[in-house]
Parts: structure tokens; sequence; C-alpha cells
């Protein structure tokens, strides 16, 4: 799944080293126009709906923190 | 702040765009972002084509056009009109008010009451609360709410963030004492420590414009724009589009007694597609039941984009119950709950 992410994130981004950060917003790695992309690339992907409320800094900090809320959105997709 | 009126209605929707179409597509070049990211969020965001103003084209000389022609078409007599509210962040003049300019320009009585409402995206409701509040307060059997924005001259083109959304229109609705019942419960909150999150910097008492002020700056995103033009903090409006707005509504309905399958139409300010198909999740509900055409034909017109949201949704909506949420600058949001049947005028016409 993360590689997966990781394809989306350097679609996006390609020039960004997104392995290697702990924050991407923080690091500036993605504006807030870039997680709009990667939102909507993530839901293509995955097959997933993002709720608008779980869009926040802290859920696209990372690439961990980014899997656990596709993981999330997965498990409410098939419930 | 929250009312109740019992025998107001609205009677009428015209909206006034400018004939010029301006594409997404075209628009790419003027942006330091990669274009094939551009065109990913030409999907999301629903960025297709907007309307823009010639320059030196005000929001009053589209509102003036527009009630030309209804004073053309008979369809509203200039001298039954008791109140103007005009709402906009695009007035003509700093002094005097537009709506005072508006009325100097057609054959409105001397009692008629005018004043301009300084707001964005939620000012329709507060014009809709002012408007019903006169009517039904005062011996005023109809009122004029003017309400729209050329935002045009005040985004930079340069600015992917802001220009791409924004819609130039202006929108004339006409609110009419009624007698028969006929409810309208308005509800509209504030948080004014967001009071920068969607602002223009120059212009005002506090920084007055100067070649300093106009001078063009690139931000940590690439958008570039001067203090003069508008600047919108994308995240934290974002976060306040996708927590406060939809808590509120969802309130607004239980304190109705309602659920979001009672009402026929959300007519939502429409700021971007992406902000209103989660919205519209968050709400449970269909799509043919939050229209969205506004911002993917004309751009959004902050004040303006509910009435054109109604303007462009006939005839399907004839003879249904709406609930209005407008949210946006100040920060502000609130809502208007009404039933729109036997409109006597309701269309978009091109200026």
């Amino acid at each position: 799944m993360k590689s997966k992410i990781l394809s989306v994130l350097q679609s996006v981004s390609p020039e960004a080293d997104f392995v290697n950060s702990s924050n991407f917003l923080a690091d500036g790695l993605m504006d807030s126009f870039d997680v709009v992309i990667i939102t909507t690339s993530l839901e293509e992907v995955f097959q997933i709906a993002i709720p608008g409320d779980q869009i926040t800094p802290e859920n696209y900090a990372s690439l961990d923190q980014l899997a656990d809320l596709v993981m999330r959105c997965t498990v409410l997709a098939r419930s | 702040m929250k009312a109740s009126f019992s025998h107001v209605r609205i009677a009428g929707v015209l909206s006034v765009v400018p004939s010029r179409v301006s594409f997404f597509d075209d628009e790419v070049v003027n942006y330091s972002h990669s274009p094939a990211n551009s065109r990913k969020l030409k999907m999301a965001m629903g960025y297709d084509q907007h309307r823009v103003a010639e320059p030196g084209v005000t929001t009053s000389d589209l509102a003036c056009f527009g009630l030309q022609r209804l004073f053309d078409e008979h369809q509203i007599d200039p001298a039954s009109i008791g109140a103007i509210f005009f709402v906009s962040q695009t007035p003509d003049y700093v002094v005097p008010p537009t709506s005072a300019y508006i009325h100097g320009k057609f054959a409105f009585p001397q009692d008629t009451y005018c004043i301009d409402i300084n707001d964005g995206c939620c000012g329709y409701i507060k014009a809709l609360y002012e408007a019903a509040a006169c009517l039904s307060c005062t011996a005023t059997q109809r009122a004029l709410i003017i309400a729209g924005d050329v935002l045009s001259a005040k985004v930079s083109i340069h600015d992917r963030n802001s220009y791409p959304l924004i819609g130039d229109a202006a929108t004339i609705t006409l609110l009419e004492k009624t007698a028969v019942p006929s409810p309208l419960d308005i509800e509209i909150f504030y948080d004014g420590r967001g009071y920068d999150k969607l602002m223009i910097p120059a212009g005002g008492a506090r920084l007055a414009c100067s070649t300093a002020t106009a001078e063009l700056q690139t931000d940590e995103d690439g958008n570039r724009r001067s203090a003069n033009h508008l600047v919108m903090q994308g995240r934290d409006v974002f976060a306040f589009t996708q927590t406060v707005v939809p808590e509120f509504m969802t309130a607004f309905l239980v304190r109705h007694d309602l659920t979001p399958e009672d009402i026929d139409v959300f007519l939502l300010h429409q700021a971007n597609a992406f902000i209103l198909d989660r919205l519209r999740a968050k709400l449970g509900v269909g799509k043919e039941k939050v229209p969205d055409l506004v911002i993917r034909k004309f751009g959004n017109s902050s004040s303006g984009s509910i009435p054109m949201c109604i303007a462009t949704s006939l005839p399907t909506l004839d003879g249904v119950k709406a609930m209005a949420c407008g949210f946006g600058v100040g920060l502000s949001w609130g809502a208007a709950l009404f039933e729109l049947k036997h409109l006597d005028f309701c269309k978009v016409i091109d200026f």
C-alpha cells in the first residue's frame, strides 16, 4: 500500500523527497492544492472516499499517516 | 443570530453574467505549476470555465443592466421597491454606497431604503435576513437584494489558488411580503478571529493602495499576487468548510426538526467542486440535491453564488423546500430555509 501511495505522491511532486520527510507540509513538499490532487488520486487508486474532515495536516504529514488514513477509509468503504 | 419570518417569499431571481468566457485550459500558462498538475486540479476542483468582466465593468454595471431588463419586461415596477440591499466586496466607490448610485439610476421612490453590505460568500444569507426583517417590521412590501462581485479585478491572474475559481456576476432577488404564510428561517454565525483567512490587505484605511502594495510577490506555493489582490489561506479555509460548516448544517436541520432527506435542494455557496462534493457526502444526499453547475460553468461569484444557483437550477426547483448555506469571509457562515415556488422570473442573462 505504501508503495502505491508513494507513487501517487511522486506523480504530484516528482522532485520532492517524501521518503526522508517526517512532515510533508512542514517541509514544504506539498501545498493545499497538492493535497486536493493527492486526495482525488488516492480515492481513484484505492477506490475509497476520503471525508472532508479527514483531510487534515496531521493525516497528510507522512507516508505512515497517509497509509493509516487510506486503511481507515478502506474499512469504511467496505462496511 | 437566529430569526424566523412568517410572511416573506423570494418572488424572483435574475442573474447577470459577463458574456466573456475564460477557460482554465487557456489560463494554465499563467501559473508556475506544472501543466499536468493543473490538469489534475481542474478535474478535482471543477475548474472548467468562468465568466470574467471586461476591464472597467463593475458589479453595479451588471446589476443596472439586469434591473433595466426587469423594468423593460415589466417584471418589477421600480415604484414598488421599498428597499435595496447591495451585497458586494467590489463597490463602485468607497464613498458613496453603491446602493445609492443604483438608486439614482432608476425611478425608485425617494423613501426607498438603500444600504450596502460589505460581505462575500455568506452575504446573501445576511441580506435575506436584513431584507426579511425590513419587510416584516415596516410597511415596505417589496425589497431588492443585489448580490455579486466583479472579483476578477481583485484577483491576480497568476494566483492559481483563486483566479480559476472566481466568476463575475450580479444577481437581483425580489423579496416580497405575502398574505399567506411563507416561512423563512435564518441563522448566521461569525468567528472574527479568522478575519484574515480571506482578505484583500490593501485599499482600506489600514493600508492604502500604493505602488508598493501593487508589487507582485511570489508566495510559498508559487502563486504571484500583490497586497491589492484577494488572498486566501487555502488550508485554513478548507478546514473551516469541512468541520464548522457541516456541523452547523446538521445542527441547523436538527434545530428545525428536519433531516437531509426532508430538503429537496441544498443551495450551497459555490466554493469549488471539491468542497461541495465533500459537503454533499457529509450530508449523505445524492448529487441531484446539491447543484454545482455554477462553479463549473460560471465561477464563484461570492455573495451571488446562491442566487446564481437558484437561477441556473430552475425549472426543476419549482415548488421545493430549499436550504441555502453560505460560508466564507469573516469568517462567517449561515443558512436559510425557505420554499421556492411560482417565481415571477428566474433566469441568467449575458451582459
